[in-house]
């Protein structure tokens, strides 16, 4: 798919214009800059919307239409809102359009409501043939499917996400995307509906005690299931506070006002960080202490009773029973007592001396003596080292502890002092106050989503410990009706298959995070500082490795390296979808496309060094690449990167029509030839 | 039988998978096992750990488990610890050498500790981590002593007579 115009009329502040994308080659760029608010986003949206239908504002989501297109007309009048998109695939031209039809209902009726709407698509093929498609969506939907546009179309948002430390679920869903892998995942699914029948057939036909548990466990498994989707959920809630909260802080760090009393912030955290992993440690070399020494203070008593035991004895010669055990043999044999008796067999002291062998010796009994006496000391020593120890770890954590209060007392102070900074920022709008609230009121939310996620899984642990139970029992009260039987094979038929498709799913998945990852760290190379390497981890994370430490680097130390393997990982979707339509080999779920792509503000808080690497990642992302960017991003390393790749470039000139009669407007001014001469 | 396959059911209460699993606070069955020995021989007398009847120091049904020998012994101080606690419950050498009479021994204490522990932390919401260092810091020998001097000439004294030799 290529594009080659948009034409919009009366979208939002648009009242008419075209945008011509740039084609392939060297100059392979289609650069469009404004300021805040003069339109980027609205133009993103104005191509999912004439493709799809499809809009994602957060202001205003249902208002298409020109505010000033409708202070044009009288009320009962109709204002039409059209979305035309030019563009080939496969050798064919196609024009989509997409249009609505408003009537105004008041005076001051600015939205209207929709009287009619459609969607058409026509086309001409290189013969010069011409025909309208009679279901545009699903032709649209077989040229670029809808899975894909969040691919292909996204903003900064959707690259810092990527770019997060929790990004596994983004990247991993791309993936799935990429290769149509959703389709066996709803597969796996649907098996799973099915074994569900079956199972309720299987308990149809089994008997009264086996129904019984059978309800039982469906009843366990729902609430399974309750929990995971809540756990999902959480999760999804914990990730997105996170990234929200990162985002908080980057603005915070922009900020002259704040700039300061943030890296002050990022500092302290690190700080805490450090202190609280440290605690830990010190708790597990407790916890390890007390599971290895912690019985002695208990047990001494007996190995000293018993080791004065065995010196009394030693001391009366019992010990060691060997030598004992021999001068008795000699007495015996010299049949003379020391008690200068004579010791003849069958008289009373002949049987006498010769119990003290009898009774003193047990088998291994010196060995197990000089055991305990050999450990004696060491026993001894490790119960006194268990107290020191324990003091020792305890001292640390507390002088720990009153280090973690005094960082959470400065964090707060911080806090307090951006709360107060009601500067509004040029910039993004908001004031160092307003932020600072949001940022406390999402770690709020974080912590109790923190809370929700421990408690699932706690819940979870507990039900599935319950299944096993239940499923041994199950297992037991099996009976050998015919009907049953049938079911329970149909049942694990079923099971089989799903556990066959789980199996190729999660090899596919491998398999194109492999070549991803190839891809991505290839581009990385070439592009990145040379001492980076950026990676695809069986995990699904992408990260950003220090070559020569070894080591994967924190997040907040390389957001820069990070966006660029956000971006070189968007791009080598692209190249994988390209290489598998030029494949000549059947794909298995997927047959690939030449994709262009449309990047909305993907600059994001980077400093210039890193704005013109990713800049220099951009051209190489796809055959063509729209970029949408404000003024104070474009200007400096990105215009000087990217001037020379851009075929074309426009500004959105924006007027907010403040006054009566007037309103806002966006006018898309082309700049190509300016930059050309 | 090979010292290896010895094995002696004991009574496993629910506060040894908190103890374990849940809070971490020991690093395996095994060493809590002894743990709760050592505290039962600290808290009752010999009479007592005598009067338990099978199904109250081995357990039954689902808090009946197995403790094997080979794993206690693979720790020389915790053969020591079993050899002394089950020589002085018995007063007989052959409970110095008999591993059997050794688990038996510490399985009864063992039963003992476990209860009195289950009182102090069973009901505990988190990991008792700090209730239970000052729980053994009662065990604390207070003051000065000569314990040390009085066991260090017992080893001397074998060292002459036995060890050395």
């Amino acid at each position: 798919m290529r594009l080659h115009r948009l034409h919009l009329t009366n979208f939002r502040q648009f009242r008419t214009g075209s945008i011509t994308f740039a084609q392939g080659g060297d100059n392979n760029v289609t650069v469009i800059h404004g300021q805040n608010g003069s339109g980027k986003t609205t133009l993103r949206n104005a191509l999912t919307w004439v493709l799809y239908g499809d809009v994602n504002f957060s202001l205003r989501p249902n208002h298409l239409g020109s505010q000033g297109a409708f202070a044009e007309v009288e009320p009962s009048d109709s204002v039409r809102v059209e979305v035309i998109l030019e563009f080939e695939d496969e050798d064919i031209d196609y024009e989509l359009t997409r249009w609505v039809e408003y009537q105004k209902q008041s005076p001051s009726d600015y939205a209207g409501e929709i009287i009619d709407e459609d969607v058409s698509l026509t086309y001409t093929k290189p013969d010069g043939t011409r025909g309208t498609r009679n279901n545009p969506q699903d032709s649209i939907e077989q040229i670029l499917p809808q899975r894909l546009s969040s691919l292909f179309f996204f903003d900064g948002e959707y690259i810092t996400q990527l770019s997060e430390k929790r990004s596994h679920g983004e990247i991993r869903e791309a993936i799935q995307n990429i290769m149509g892998l959703k389709i066996i995942e709803r597969s796996i699914d649907h098996l799973k509906t099915v074994e569900a029948r079956f199972e309720d057939e299987l308990q149809d036909a089994a008997s009264s005690e086996l129904k019984s548990l059978m309800d039982t466990r469906s009843e366990l498994r729902g609430r399974k299931e309750d929990h995971e989707q809540a756990l999902e959920s959480a999760e999804q809630t914990r990730d997105t506070l996170i990234s929200e909260i990162g985002e908080i802080k980057r603005k915070l760090e922009q900020i002259d006002d704040s700039a300061d009393l943030e890296q002050e912030r990022t500092e302290l955290e690190d700080e805490l960080q450090k202190v609280e992993t440290r605690i830990e440690e010190i708790n597990d070399e407790i916890e390890d202490t007390i599971s290895t020494k912690g019985h002695l203070p208990f047990a001494m008593p007996a190995v000293e009773a018993t080791a004065k035991d065995l010196d009394k004895l030693r001391d009366q010669g019992a010990i060691p029973s060997e030598v004992s055990n021999q001068f008795v043999d000699r007495l015996l044999e010299d049949k003379w007592c020391i008690c200068d008796r004579p010791l003849e067999p069958g008289t009373e002291p002949y049987t006498s001396v010769a119990s003290y062998k009898s009774e003193a010796v047990t088998e291994g009994f010196d060995q197990a003596a000089i055991r305990i006496i050999s450990h004696l000391t060491q026993l001894d020593s490790e119960r006194h080292d268990y107290f020191e120890t324990i003091d020792e770890l305890l001292q640390q954590r507390s002088e720990l502890r009153d280090s973690e209060q005094e960082i959470a007392e400065e964090l707060s102070e911080i806090s307090a002092k951006l709360e107060k900074i009601d500067i509004v920022d040029p910039e993004t709008g908001e004031t160092p106050a307003e932020l600072e609230s949001a940022r406390e009121k999402k770690a709020a939310q974080l912590e109790d989503a923190k809370a929700d996620i421990v408690r699932h899984e706690v819940k979870i642990e507990e039900l599935e410990a319950d299944l096993k139970e239940i499923n041994t029992q199950i297992d037991e009260a099996r009976q050998d009706k015919k009907e049953a039987e049938l079911a329970r094979k149909r049942m694990r038929a079923t099971e089989s298959v799903r556990h066959q498709l789980e199996s190729s799913f999660n090899q596919l998945q491998t398999r194109v995070r492999d070549w991803s990852n190839n891809l991505v760290d290839k581009t990385f190379t070439e592009i990145a500082t040379k001492e980076y390497k950026a990676e695809i981890t069986d995990e699904f994370e992408l990260r950003i490795k220090d070559q020569i430490q070894d080591e994967y680097l924190e997040v907040e130390k390389s957001r820069g390296e990070r966006q660029i393997a956000s971006l070189t990982f968007i791009g080598s979707l692209v190249q994988i979808a390209r290489e598998r339509y030029e494949s000549s080999s059947d794909s298995e779920h997927f047959s690939g496309g030449v994709y262009p792509i449309v990047m909305d503000s993907p600059f994001g808080a980077l400093d210039s060094d890193h704005r013109r690497q990713v800049s220099a990642v951009v051209p190489r992302m796809a055959e063509q690449v729209a970029v949408l960017v404000t003024d104070s991003q474009w200007r400096g390393p990105v215009a000087n990167e990217l001037g020379d790749r851009a075929g074309k470039q426009y500004r959105l000139a924006f007027d907010p029509g403040k006054g009566t009669g007037n309103y806002p407007r966006t006018t898309i001014e082309d700049e190509t030839a300016k930059q050309e001469i | 039988m090979s010292s290896s396959t010895i094995r002696q059911h004991y009574y496993r209460h629910p506060l040894y998978d908190k103890m374990v699993d849940e809070w971490d606070l020991f690093n395996t069955y095994v060493d809590f096992f002894v743990f709760a020995g050592s505290v039962g021989y600290a808290t009752i007398d010999k009479t007592t750990a005598a009067s338990y009847d099978e199904a109250e120091y081995a357990g039954e049904g689902e808090t009946q488990q197995e403790m094997l020998w080979m794993h206690l012994s693979n720790k020389q101080t915790y053969r020591a610890v079993a050899a002394s606690i089950a020589y002085q419950h018995t007063n007989d050498p052959e409970a110095l050498v008999d591993p059997k009479i050794q688990l038996e021994v510490l399985a009864r204490y063992a039963r003992a500790g476990v209860e009195r522990l289950a009182r102090e932390f069973g009901d505990s919401a988190s990991t008792p981590r700090d209730g239970l260092i000052s729980f053994i810091e009662n065990q604390q020998p207070s003051g000065e002593s000569d314990q040390g001097d009085i066991l260090g000439n017992i080893v001397d004294s074998f060292d002459q007579s036995m060890i050395s030799d």
